[in-house]
C-alpha cells in the first residue's frame, strides 16, 4: 500500500445521479424506476407542502412516486458551481442521502475507470460496504 | 500490478487506498479519482511509500557520484 485518503462525495454528474437513484432503496424498499425520474435542463417548480417559495429543481421525483403519502416532491437543484443540492423531506432524510451519495460514488468511480480503460471488480466487503478494486496496468500514468 | 481500492461508506464518504505503486507515483496516478468523487481529506502515506521514496533518493545520490 502506498497511501490512503478519505473523500467526501459531491454530486456533480447527472448520469451517475440518475444511476444512483435507480439503485438506492426508496420508501417501499425498491429502487426508483427510470420512468418516474424527471430530468430538466432548465429547473422547473417543485410541489412543496405549505411552502409558497418558487423552489425549482433539475432532477425531480414527484410526491406520488415516493412510495408513501408524501406532501413534497423530492428534487436536486444544479447550482452554479456544478454540484447538485438535494431538496428532501420526511422518509428521505440525511441517512437516505448518505446512501444515495454512496451509490453515486460507486457509479461515478466506475464511469471514470471506464473512460481511462481501467479494469475493475465490484464486490461487498465483510462489513457490507461496496468495494471497487481497479488494476492499473500501465504503471498508473494517466492524462 | 498496482491497484486502487475504493471502499464506500454508507454515509457518502469513500476510503481510497493504493497498493503497489512505485514511490510518489501513487499520488499523481490516482488523483483523478479523488477529483471525480469530491473533496479529499488528509492523505496518509504508508511505510511502502516512504521506503520507495528513500530508495529513489539513494539511487539518485549514487548516480550523482559518477560525475
Amino acid at each position: 500500500m502506498s497511501h490512503t485518503v478519505d473523500v467526501t462525495t459531491q454530486i456533480t454528474d447527472e448520469d451517475c445521479l440518475l444511476a444512483a437513484l435507480m439503485r438506492v432503496e426508496n420508501a417501499t424498499g425498491q429502487a426508483f424506476p427510470r420512468s418516474v425520474i424527471e430530468i430538466h435542463k432548465n429547473a422547473v417548480p417543485m410541489n412543496l407542502y405549505n411552502d409558497h417559495r418558487d423552489v425549482r429543481a433539475n432532477v425531480i421525483i414527484r410526491k406520488d412516486h415516493l412510495g408513501y403519502p408524501a406532501y413534497n416532491d423530492l428534487g436536486f437543484v444544479k447550482k452554479a458551481d456544478g454540484t447538485y443540492q438535494a431538496v428532501i423531506a420526511d422518509h428521505y432524510d440525511q441517512q437516505w442521502l448518505g446512501k444515495l451519495s454512496t451509490y453515486y460514488g460507486v457509479e461515478k468511480a466506475k464511469k471514470e475507470f471506464k473512460v481511462k480503460g481501467i479494469k475493475y471488480t465490484e464486490s461487498v466487503d465483510e462489513t457490507g460496504r461496496i468495494q471497487l478494486k481497479a488494476s492499473v496496468s500501465n504503471g498508473g500514468i494517466y492524462a | 500490478m498496482p491497484e486502487i481500492i475504493l471502499t464506500f461508506n454508507w454515509d457518502g464518504t469513500v476510503e481510497k487506498q493504493t497498493r503497489g505503486f512505485k514511490g510518489k507515483s501513487c499520488v499523481k496516478a490516482t488523483k483523478f479519482i479523488e477529483d471525480a468523487l469530491g473533496e479529499a481529506g488528509e492523505r496518509k502515506y504508508t511505510k511502502e511509500y516512504y521506503d520507495a521514496v528513500q530508495y529513489g533518493e539513494k539511487e539518485q545520490n549514487k548516480q550523482g557520484l559518477r560525475y
